[in-house]
């Protein structure tokens, strides 16, 4: 009996040889109606979230409520049931072995590393829908690819064909509480001339009354140009360079009790990626491209950093032999200096406000509502889906404070990005996306045109426009926001699209052969911010300031150049 | 009648071979799992890990191609122009120092507490074997929460005195990551030596006693040369753990940790799991992973040497 149970033991605990193996076992809650034909779609559960699907699933669903999909094999099916499953686990990388057998047709995900899944035979190929046939049947004349991001279309194609189609631009940046602004007078007002808006100071506005729609009218008439150097837009009032930029953070520091700046403590790498931002927007398109192509003509590579924190430059032709020469590009350097010296300072201009980044989303919202009782924020270190992922945040704080407090009755913006010199003011704007998502279909899926009808769907511009409304995020297509769902959007969503409409947005990909061969390398975090200052290494330049206070701009920038020209191994 | 008996005798044979050895099955049984469990997971993941060092990954056609020392001059590289690999290897020694020297010691002290039945014998058993039952990302959950925000208001709440977060602050997150790792290294260590000094025969004990000898004394005396081959099974095998162990980074900070606090073993992770990390360094911990290996080795045999003759004398 012993041995017996010795044995039972033994192979229970033997058990855990199977421990890699994974199930495939269908997550979705939707009960399934066998009258109609079923698509199984599935979606990543994070920023993003599934209402859109959800609702995009329905308009469809109607759409095709009277047609057979399957009519030799199951004619008495009539209709199309979508149903949406979302779970954490439908990342590209963790389905990498897993995706042919699983139960779900369409794909909405993120981190893929999409040759792997290629040349796995993961993702069907759906050339047809995007290159070859048009958008007729939903009352549309060109193709999918017609309207994609060209760069990340090219990037999609291998060998003629295409496998997945873009999801969503994931641009990190600063965002800011337009309601603080306002009563604690932080915009800028007109200088009288177009020119003077660029000057290093303005003056302040002085506070207003969020909730007095007329005096906030008027005040937008009296506001600086902004960063785009034009009246009447978007960016009204709001730093058009980085002197401005520091002169709001020392008037906040100084003059309010508000804190300038937050940041999740686990997400430490957000601000980083935002002075990614920064750095393509201070580089321009074409030499931010630079940074994918590798090859091409470099026009302002830094030969010195003078004393007052200007920079002189050179030009330099690289190929992918000598590319590491890109970390000399101005407009890193003067990335890191804003960093540095605007965010971080020496006074302590910001302040860790959740571990995690939806306790900082949750603390940055409701700060605000009730200033006696918690620190409020001006501005936040997040991606552009933040507001989507705060969904649970706004809904608690809407019980708590009532309607005024619901999302789309509350007051964010996408900062604009400052340039780093008055010259550069007007000279348009440069966003890059960090999100490597894509929409694919799973290759085995028997409901192989069900599928590419729905994914067809989902790219024409009112589905687009739909999908900006309800996620207050973009996709890397060319649309058009319909006017119901503008009336629909937040006052965030509207800032995003209006800076996402005036900007070119880079995708960091390209089809140069050392970056296709080595696309792990060339992932935006490590071939852009490791350094080697005297030896020690740095990868992340937040971090750095924040644990070496005598650590500056200039040191990080040049052991940015140290660093990559003695690991370089490319030809 | 020959012809007869010896059919007979051939059918006995034939039986008798064909009879099934209930121990050997039992054997077979009780470990073919666990053996298929080392080839699949040691010796299969260890081979295919030498290989991987020698190659590195395309990610354009998705496969691993030959490439004999690319790797491991990429370790040359860094070697020879930053400090980063001393840096980690430093941080891995504070680590191994902390959880496997100190933790011995202190692990020590503990068990002869409890197995001497002093007064809140079961409350340091219950905090001791807590790491042991309960999920470490439950653990490190609590201890995370705990270091950023218990601690914190105590300390104004105790003497007024404004604090960072512990796990935020660039001066106390490694120091905090060290005493968890001692206190999460105390559960197997002070369960064997608990197990060992329970058998030292109760004589022994009262003869000590009875000669006038105090607890420290007991302890040095007769309890420590009693469990010195369980103290020096923990140390030769905290040799290797050096190069591996990533001290809870991972689950602390995520990807997050600066190469002035990162561990080989966090380094080595991290290159393979962070996001978006694909295939790409797979080669490259690989190589790293070798490099390691032929350093843990000598000074495995080393140590074993050394404390072999310490435990002779």
């Amino acid at each position: 009996m012993k041995k017996l149970i010795c044995a039972g033991l033994a192979l229970l605990l033997s058990l855990g040889v199977f421990a890699g193996c994974e199930g495939h076992v269908s997550d979705e809650q939707e009960p399934i109606d066998e009258t109609k034909t079923t698509l199984r779609v599935a979606t990543f559960e994070g920023g993003v979230g599934d209402e859109w699907l959800q609702n995009a699933a329905d308009r469809f669903e109607a759409l095709y409520a009277d047609v057979k999909f399957e009519p030799d094999t199951a004619p008495e099916k009539t209709g199309v049931q979508v149903t949406v499953t979302e779970n954490r686990r439908f990342n590209g990388e963790s389905m990498l072995d897993s995706l042919k057998n699983e139960p779900y047709d369409v794909f909405f995900t993120e981190t893929v590393n999409y040759y792997d899944h290629v040349h796995r035979g993961n993702f069907a190929d759906i050339t047809d829908i995007v290159k070859d046939k048009t958008l007729e049947e939903f009352g549309e004349e060109g193709t999918i690819l017609s309207k994609t991001d060209p760069t990340f279309a090219d990037y999609l194609e291998v060998d003629d064909k295409y496998y997945g189609l873009p999801f969503y631009e994931g641009i990190y940046g600063i965002m800011y509480d337009k309601d603080v602004f306002l009563e604690e007078g932080l915009y800028f007002l007109h200088s009288g001339s177009l020119e003077g808006d660029k000057a290093d100071t303005l003056q302040f506005a002085a506070p207003t009354d969020a909730d007095d729609e007329a005096a906030v009218e008027a005040l937008q008439a009296t506001l600086s140009a902004g960063p785009d150097g034009k009246r009447g837009t978007y960016d009204d009032g709001l730093p058009a360079t980085y002197a401005q930029f520091a002169d709001l953070v020392e008037k906040i520091r100084l003059g309010t009790s508000v804190i300038p700046f937050s940041y999740g403590g686990s997400v430490r790498e957000y601000p980083m990626r935002a002075m990614m931002t920064f750095w393509a927007d201070a580089e321009g398109f074409d030499q931010m491209r630079l940074n994918f192509e590798l090859e091409g003509k470099a026009t302002d590579l830094v030969s010195r950093i003078n004393g007052d924190g200007t920079v002189q430059t050179y030009e330099k032709e690289i190929s992918s032999a000598d590319a590491y020469e890109l970390r000399k590009q101005a407009g890193q350097y003067y990335a890191l200096h804003f960093l540095r010296d605007i965010v971080l300072g020496d006074a302590g201009n910001y302040e860790v406000n959740g571990n995690t980044h939806l306790q900082a989303q949750s603390n940055f919202i409701k700060g605000n509502l009730d200033p006696n009782k918690f620190d409020v924020y001006a501005m936040h270190f997040d991606g552009s889906w933040w507001e989507n992922e705060a969904a649970a945040a706004f809904e608690t704080t809407e019980q708590e404070n009532g309607p005024s407090a619901a999302r789309e009755n509350r007051n964010f913006g996408f900062m604009p990005i400052p340039k780093p010199t008055a010259d550069k003011v007007g000279t348009g704007v440069t966003l890059l996306s960090q999100a490597n998502s894509l929409a694919f279909i799973r290759a085995t899926t028997e409901q192989m045109e069900l599928a590419k009808l729905f994914l067809q769907f989902l790219h024409t511009d009112k589905e687009l426009s739909a999908f900006t409304a309800c996620t207050s995020m973009t996709r890397p297509y060319t649309y058009e926001i319909e006017e119901e769902d503008e009336a629909k959007m937040s006052e965030y969503a509207k800032s995003l699209y209006a800076i996402r409409t005036d900007a070119k947005v880079i995708h960091p990909y390209s089809k140069n052969s050392v970056f296709m061969q080595n696309q792990g390398y060339f992932a935006m975090d490590r071939w852009s911010w490791e350094t080697n200052i005297s030896g020690k290494r740095f990868s992340n330049p937040f971090t750095s300031f924040l644990d070496n206070k005598n650590l500056s701009a200039a040191d990080y920038f040049n052991g940015l150049y140290t660093y990559y020209e003695n690991n370089w191994s490319f030809t | 009648m020959k012809q007869a008996i010896s059919s007979a005798g051939r059918s006995a044979a034939v039986k008798k071979r064909w009879k099934p050895d209930r121990d050997l099955l039992f054997y077979i049984l009780l470990l073919a799992f666990p053996l298929l469990q080392f080839c699949v997971f040691y010796i299969g993941v260890n081979f295919n890990s030498f290989l991987l060092s020698f190659q590195t990954y395309n990610s354009e056609t998705a496969s691993f191609v030959w490439s004999f020392g690319d790797n491991f001059a990429r370790i040359w590289r860094e070697l020879s122009s930053s400090t980063m690999f001393g840096d980690m290897l430093k941080n891995s020694l504070i680590v191994w120092l902390f959880s496997t020297l100190f933790g011995t010691v202190g692990a020590v002290f503990f068990s002869y507490y409890i197995v001497k039945k002093y007064p809140g014998k079961n409350f340091f058993k219950l905090i001791l074997f807590l790491p042991s039952v309960l999920p470490g990302i439950l653990l490190v959950l609590m201890f995370k929460t705990f270091g950023n925000e218990a601690i914190p208001a105590y300390a104004e709440l105790l003497f007024g005195t404004e604090m960072d977060d512990l796990f935020i602050a660039s001066d106390t997150r490694f120091i905090a990551i060290i005493i968890y790792s001692v206190w999460i290294g105390f559960g197997t260590q002070v369960l064997i030596y608990t197990g060992s000094m329970g058998q030292i025969s109760p004589s022994v004990m009262e003869a000590a006693k009875l000669d006038g000898a105090s607890p420290i004394r007991e302890l040095w005396s007769v309890v420590i040369p009693e469990v010195i081959p369980a103290i020096n099974t923990f140390l030769i095998t905290g040799i290797a753990q050096i190069f591996i162990n990533q001290a809870n980074l991972w689950s602390f900070l995520g990807e997050s940790a600066s190469p002035q606090e990162q561990t080989l073993g966090y380094y080595m992770f991290w290159l393979v799991n962070k996001k978006e990390a694909g295939f790409q360094d797979y080669g490259y911990a690989s190589a790293i992973g070798m490099c390691c290996t032929l350093i843990a080795i000598p000074l495995t045999f080393l140590v074993r040497w050394l404390l072999g003759k310490m435990e002779d004398k």
